[in-house]
């Protein structure tokens, strides 16, 4: 049934008439062989289950009877098995490839030549035994497989991928956003040169700023965890301790009270010290050696002292910058650059750090070479409309009329002795409905969005400050959206959909009039339909 | 209440302070079978868990710690409204505009989503189709964009073949701008 191939590597022609598929009007489906795997891969997922209620009822029921039920359950995945399989199919058209699917729910999926960024072929032990392959398209978006064929006979699935490479016209390998080091010829090349570096004294000055109390609260982790490894008699020596402290500390009280101001000034110092010391190390850990160079595919980036890393970042891939600082270190001018790119950093981080400690003579180079700019002096920053802070606000009435109903429950369940105090403390708990209401304040006061002819800007945070700019034209989609206060007030939310960086801070612009959100989302829009995504993430041709 | 038509629904904008109105009255309205899926789905929703509900009323009432129904009976209420007045509501709301290169989608009752996807950044496009669209003939129209919020926007609610002719439409587009 499949006609194995001994070299795949070989290039087949893009006609697939000489493989065994099976075929309706043009449409392939999987290789049979494929309801092996998928049949095997189901029961194994099944497998503890089942050995689980085996041994659950072994003492009931006869040995029969569960290998009867066992033989019902693979039956019935088989027949799952093969009812997917048969409604699955494909077609490879003149410009896409359609994938059709579902037993339930049926989903007919396109998916044009040009999108495709990589096709790649799969082999697991079992395919590779079977002689099949899986074949994955990989287009660019953000689910990671946007379609997968499972599985096809190993000549049918090389034969797709001639097709597709031969079909997507004009079609650029596409270089991956963090590629390996550089060959060692292009880091021979002289015309390679240093952009952006930072000595042993900017890493300094970065680690100060990196103050931290991590380490403080990693080494109190450990000893909560490693409770269980300190000696046994060491709890009952505490408990000792603490009950003797408990019968002198009226002495203490009374005769230390300024060695207790000592020791409390001491414990402040030595966390201090410890913060600053795990800020240094740090800080010192990843930008050790921190490197900028202009290479030919990029901005290349080498940092780190004990793990070296050497990321490339393809210029083109750029969709957006973040300029961060913080309400102490602009004071002195510094600030971090990142890059918003499709894919994420090494790391947690999901923007690229490009400039972790710059002045804005240093990092707005480094912004121009992925076209984007700084705003002009003129630029007008805006304000939202202050229903932004009505979450706050709702958040503090919630507040208030908790504390409020308490105030009225309490004195009727409390005796006496209890109710003053209670009220006291309740007075006072007033206060913490301030707080969100200040916290949302600033959150508006520094809440600013611009727009020029080119770049969508927006700034956010008051102790760490952020600002990102967007160039229009890397748009992908934009809504405006409204709850029922912003329905009510004409205002409405712009958020921004952009390739890569986090999913779970969506660049908004928060609370603008709506006739100000039509705007900005009109112009990028506009600047959007100009350029297709493809050639938005392609090498630029002929550029050096 | 459900013969009103949704034009005359339109022409009430006041009364849920909708000032979106006037820009919907321009777009395409989904296929008013919608109405009708969402309301099945509703239906099954509450059915499964009505039916707990209403044992769990009956065996404390049955133990007499409440009256027959007092749990029971608002909760009914509450899928009622869910069953007979939302999904004409949500319908209501829904708009698309498809044109010039662009598809802009309108959804949502309580909070309200304007959303305009250019076709030259979709990805790939699904027109999907579960039990209940299939009952009445009804597919959804699924656009995969590369932008982490927003990587799918769905349109529901489109008749079989008016979802095609759209996924046609954008791919052609696709391909059109390539050259």
């Amino acid at each position: 049934m499949v006609n194995s191939i001994d070299t795949p590597d070989k290039p087949i022609e893009a006609t697939s008439e000489n493989s065994a598929h099976i075929i309706d009007n043009d449409r392939f489906h999987l290789s049979p062989l494929s309801l092996v795997v998928n049949t095997i891969t189901t029961l194994r997922r099944l497998i503890f289950p089942i050995l689980a209620i085996t041994y659950a009822l072994s003492d009931k029921i006869g040995f029969m009877f569960i290998l009867i039920g066992f033989a019902i359950i693979a039956l019935i995945t088989l027949g799952f098995t093969y009812w997917a399989w048969k409604r699955f199919s494909y077609q490879i058209g003149a410009e896409e490839i359609r994938i059709e699917s579902g037993i339930l729910s049926r989903n007919a999926r396109s998916i044009p030549y040009e999108r495709i960024q990589d096709v790649s072929l799969e082999q697991s032990l079992i395919p590779r035994l079977l002689g099949i392959s899986a074949v994955k398209f990989e287009t660019g978006g953000s689910e990671g497989d946007e379609g997968a064929l499972e599985f096809v006979a190993v000549d049918e699935a090389e034969n797709l991928r001639q097709l597709i490479r031969t079909r997507k016209s004009g079609a650029v390998p596409i270089v991956a956003d963090t590629v390996d080091p550089p060959s060692q010829d292009s880091a021979a090349a002289v015309q390679d040169d240093v952009i952006f570096s930072m000595d042993i004294k900017r890493i300094f000055t970065l680690g100060i700023f990196n103050f931290s109390l991590i380490l403080f609260a990693i080494i109190a982790g450990a000893v909560q965890q490693l409770d269980f490894l300190l000696p046994g008699d060491l709890g009952d020596i505490i408990g000792y301790v603490v009950d003797s402290f408990d019968e002198t500390s009226a002495q203490i009280k009374g005769i230390t009270f300024y060695s207790q101001i000592a020791a409390v000034i001491g414990l402040i110092f030595g966390l201090i010290v410890i913060g600053l010391l795990s800020g240094q190390v740090q800080t010192f850990l990843r930008e050790y050696g921190f490197t900028l160079t202009a290479t030919e595919r990029g901005i290349r980036r080498q940092r780190g002292l004990l793990t070296l890393t050497d990321v490339v970042m393809p210029l083109h891939r750029v969709q957006a910058a973040i300029v961060q600082t913080g309400l102490i270190r602009k004071r002195f001018g510094w600030h971090a650059i990142k890059f918003t790119s499709l894919g994420s950093d090494t790391g947690k981080e999901s923007s690229h750090m490009m400039a972790p400690l710059a002045k804005s003579e240093e990092y707005w180079p480094i912004a121009h070479r992925a076209s984007i700019h700084a705003p002009a002096e003129e630029t007008d920053f805006r304000h939202s409309h202050f229903s932004f802070m009505a979450g706050s606000l709702f958040f503090s009435a919630f507040i208030i009329a908790l504390i409020f109903s308490l105030s009225l429950i309490l004195p009727k369940t409390l005796d006496e002795d209890n109710i003053s105090t209670s009220l006291t403390i309740l007075s006072w708990v007033w206060l913490v409905a301030v707080f969100p209401i200040l916290f949302g304040f600033i959150a508006w006061r520094y809440h600013f969005h611009a727009m020029d002819d080119k770049q969508i800007y927006v700034k956010s945070g008051f102790w760490n400050q952020k600002m990102t700019i967007l160039p229009m034209v890397k748009v992908q989609t934009v809504d405006l959206a409204q709850g029922p206060l912003s329905q009510y007030l004409n205002v409405a939310d712009v958020k921004f959909g952009i390739a890569g960086g986090s999913g779970l801070t969506v660049l908004t612009i928060h609370n603008v009039p709506i006739d100000t959100a039509r705007d900005i989302r009109r112009n990028c829009i506009e600047a959007a339909k100009n350029i297709d995504f493809s050639d938005l993430i392609k090498e630029p041709k002929g550029v050096k | 209440m459900n013969d009103d038509s949704p034009q005359q629904m339109h022409n009430e904008p006041s009364q849920d302070t909708d000032t979106n109105a006037d820009i919907r009255n321009a777009m395409t309205q989904l296929d008013p079978g919608y109405i009708l899926v969402l309301r099945l789905s509703a239906f099954i929703w509450a059915l499964f868990l009505a039916i707990p509900i209403f044992i769990a009323d009956a065996a404390m009432a049955n133990e007499d710690l409440i009256e027959p129904f007092v749990v029971a009976a608002p909760i009914s209420l509450i899928f009622l409204l869910m069953i007979f007045l939302l999904p004409r509501r949500r319908y209501n709301r829904w708009g698309y505009d498809m044109s010039d290169g662009q598809i802009q989608i309108v959804r949502g009752y309580l909070f309200y989503t304007d959303t305009i996807v250019p076709f030259n950044r979709v990805q790939h496009i699904d027109v999907a189709q579960g039990p209940i669209e299939r009952l009445f003939g009804l597919s959804s129209l699924v656009l995969h964009t590369a932008g982490t919020h927003n990587s799918t926007v769905v349109l529901p609610g489109l008749r079989r073949e008016i979802a095609e002719e759209m996924r046609d439409t954008i791919r052609e587009y696709i391909k059109a701008d390539m050259l």
